[in-house]
């Protein structure tokens, strides 16, 4: 039991993604969002940043 | 397959003492069967469940029964209490696969004071199995809401009765919202908005601009200020319609409530007129777009007609002068010097006359001629293209005349019906009179609202388009600083991650949609079993379309309560197959308002249905009866009984 995992018609999709580095952000992102599906406000910009940010190799 | 393996009661309510029910299934035999007749606390099965996830008793909260009057720790427990004194209890519910993975618990606690009871229940509490050793989790609800969150429980845990109001007024919602929280489109949703957000953050990063790009950004900002005034004005907008719609639903079950059978059959004219109205209105809308489309193919034909005719005109007199020369292919030319012979036997070898005269042929053979030689073929194509179109759009407007003419009567006939229902004034029953005005004025505000709602979308498609348009503008002025360059980097990023997202949930969006209609077409005529099926659409505003047995009319409003309560559970076990849950499933009375086939096909087919699912029946003893027992035996794995004496349940192997 796993309490991360999105439903497999979605991440079915996203595994199509040409590009590996957006395909693995938006894995990583809705991994994020699955785990927070009960809350209103979670933290996710500095996360999400710093993917965004290790995915391009660019600094601030 | 997660199912509940265990369900562990310490005096809670009837279930006096400590009470274990095994819940373990199979994927062969996945469905439990718990037997009790009423008031011998089947109902309280679903409530143990439900208290321990969520700290609430859906069963009461579903038929707004009485149950605070009774306390949570057993009655005749608190009775064998002093006042000021206190019992405790709980419910644990074990989940996993083969041995339990979580293993959630809530106690409760009664105090018996002067005149009663208090009751109290504490935090939920969670073991986690990590190994062979099971940790106190710190944060239960958050797991558990992971597993099963707060607002798809009632798409798994549910009371089969209830079911029944499932697709009354306001359902359009409720299939909305279990397709998107079901199939995890929500957590797409928030990802997107999430991202969408970060991205902004990231552009507004390159603050230290100048010039034109200071500008730029300046208006941007101003942009967001503006679309967030407008979607906030949309939400309010929409919290006022479904406070609207909640009303309208309040007054129409208050209608409905009406003794007078001259009343139900007024209200049943109108409810069969308003469907009508709706078959209508959607046909106008397709009609409409059928002309569109037409117009689209043959609009240019038609408009240019006179041209078009003229051209064909001066080309057949350019052909009767000599002026146009036949179809002749410059391939044909080549292929005749080539072979060296005519077909009439005429020589054509190098240096002779007749092969000067073809070479000539067919240098001077310009593009203006093949042009006026295709023209001469094509051009009346075209037209007669041009003139069918114009035929197929001129039978779509008969056809749009025809029913908006049949709408008009029918709306007419609405108000006459209306009308008599507001002049209804019976002694002693419903305000019909008054409660129809108050509809009408409702219904009148909804369909404002729709409006205001549909030009604010429309204000903020534009605002969007604005933003849009100005952050290209200010890429383009970056781009031209070194020092923004990775700004620009992260930014187009996160666009394209968006974008990709965006796309990922439209497709899926579609297939989840279709793949729900097509299994609520299978299930529910499998399930209600007619010699003619019914036709069930859904459409992309989530609206439910019931048509036939003999009827093209949309029977959404006028099925049988035992029909709506098939419906409903269609549409369960179709939401079962886009899901991104695995939970199990718990259903109270699920065959309550169902009678005859329906019921053994239900019983037959819907662990079927559902085959990667435990599911656990909770039925009356008239629901499981000897054939639905027959029916459903290769699938059960557990079969007890609830006796109840003397203010106590026991739970017992089936005999």
């Amino acid at each position: 039991m796993e309490e991360e995992t999105v439903n497999r018609l979605i991440t079915d999709e996203v595994e199509k993604i040409d590009d590996s580095e957006r395909k693995q952000f938006i894995r990583s992102v809705l991994s994020h969002e699955r785990k927070h599906i009960d809350l209103e406000n979670f933290g996710y910009k500095s996360e999400y940043k710093d993917m965004i940010k290790e995915a391009t190799g660019t600094e601030d | 397959m997660v199912q509940i393996l265990e369900l562990h009661l310490k005096n809670y309510r009837q279930y006096e003492g400590e009470t274990t029910i095994d819940l373990r299934t199979t994927p062969e035999k996945n469905v439990n069967i718990i037997e009790g007749q009423n008031g011998a606390g089947k109902s309280n099965i679903l409530n143990a469940i439900t208290l321990c996830f969520y700290d609430e008793e859906i069963h009461q909260e579903a038929t707004g029964e009485e149950l605070e009057t009774l306390s949570y720790v057993s009655e005749s427990v608190v009775e064998g209490l002093s006042t000021g004194d206190s019992a405790r209890g709980y419910v644990e519910v074990h989940l996993g696969e083969d041995n339990p993975d979580y293993i959630f618990k809530r106690e409760f606690e009664t105090f018996k004071v002067p005149n009663g009871h208090n009751d109290q229940t504490y935090d939920i509490e969670l073991s986690r199995r990590v190994g062979n050793q099971y940790e106190i989790v710190t944060d239960p609800q958050t797991t558990l809401n992971q597993l099963l969150p707060a607002e798809v429980r009632d798409y798994f845990i549910f009371d089969g009765e209830a079911l029944t109001e499932f697709f009354e007024g306001g359902y359009k919602d409720r299939v909305r919202n279990g397709i998107i929280d079901v199939s995890h489109i929500g957590v797409l949703n928030s990802g997107i908005d999430h991202v969408e957000k970060v991205r902004d953050e990231i552009q507004r990063k390159a603050k230290n601009v100048e010039g034109e790009a200071a500008e730029i950004q300046e208006r941007i900002e101003t942009l967001e200020n503006e679309l967030s005034n407008l979607e906030g004005k949309k939400a309010t907008l929409e919290t006022e319609k479904t406070e609207v719609e909640n009303e309208i639903a309040r007054l129409e079950k208050k209608l409905r409530g009406a003794s007078d059978q001259g009343v139900q059959d007024l209200i049943q004219q109108r409810d069969d007129l308003r469907e009508d109205i709706d078959d209508f209105d959607s046909r106008i809308e397709t009609t409409k777009q059928d002309i569109l489309n037409e117009l689209r193919q043959a609009g240019p034909a038609v408009y240019a007609m006179d041209a078009l005719d003229y051209t064909v005109d001066q080309l057949k007199t350019l052909e009767s002068k000599g002026k146009l020369p036949p179809k002749i292919q410059d391939w044909f030319i080549d292929e005749l010097i080539e072979q060296g012979e005519c077909i009439c036997g005429a020589d054509i070898t190098e240096g002779g006359e007749t092969h000067e005269h073809l070479k000539e042929l067919k240098s001077t053979m310009s593009n203006v001629s093949t042009d006026n030689v295709e023209g001469k073929t094509e051009i009346p194509h075209i037209i007669q293209d041009g003139n069918q179109g114009a035929e197929t759009i001129r039978e779509y407007r008969r056809r749009l005349h025809e029913l908006k003419e049949k709408l008009e009567s029918k709306d007419q006939d609405l108000s006459e019906v209306k009308n008599k229902l507001k002049g209804t004034d019976i002694p002693d029953d419903v305000d019909v009179g008054e409660l129809t005005s108050q509809l009408d004025d409702l219904e009148e505000d909804k369909e404002d609202l729709i409006q205001e709602i549909g030009r604010q979308d429309a204000k903020i498609e534009d605002k969007n388009k604005d933003i849009r348009s100005a952050e290209s503008q200010l890429d383009e002025e970056l781009r031209k600083e070194d020092r923004h360059s990775d700004i620009v980097t992260q930014k187009d990023f996160a666009t394209r991650a968006v974008d990709d997202m965006k796309n990922i949930k439209e497709k899926i969006l579609s297939q989840i949609r279709t793949e729900t209609e097509e299994n609520l077409n299978k299930y529910f005529n499998d399930l209600i079993w007619k010699d003619d099926k019914y036709t069930i659409s859904l459409d992309e505003d989530y609206s439910v379309e019931v048509q036939g047995p003999d009827s093209p009319d949309n029977r959404i409003g006028s099925l049988s309560a035992g029909e709506k309560q098939v419906l409903a559970l269609s549409f369960m076990a179709a939401l079962s197959d886009i899901s991104g849950f695995t939970a199990p499933i718990v259903i109270d009375t699920p065959l309550g308002r169902i009678s005859g086939n329906p019921k053994k096909l239900i019983a037959q087919n819907l662990p079927d249905y559902l085959e990667d699912t435990q599911m656990t029946f909770l039925m009356t003893d008239e629901e499981y009866t000897d054939e639905v027992q027959g029916l459903m035996k290769h699938r059960v794995a557990n079969e007890y009984q609830l006796h109840y004496a003397d203010g106590t349940t026991e739970v017992t192997s089936y005999e």
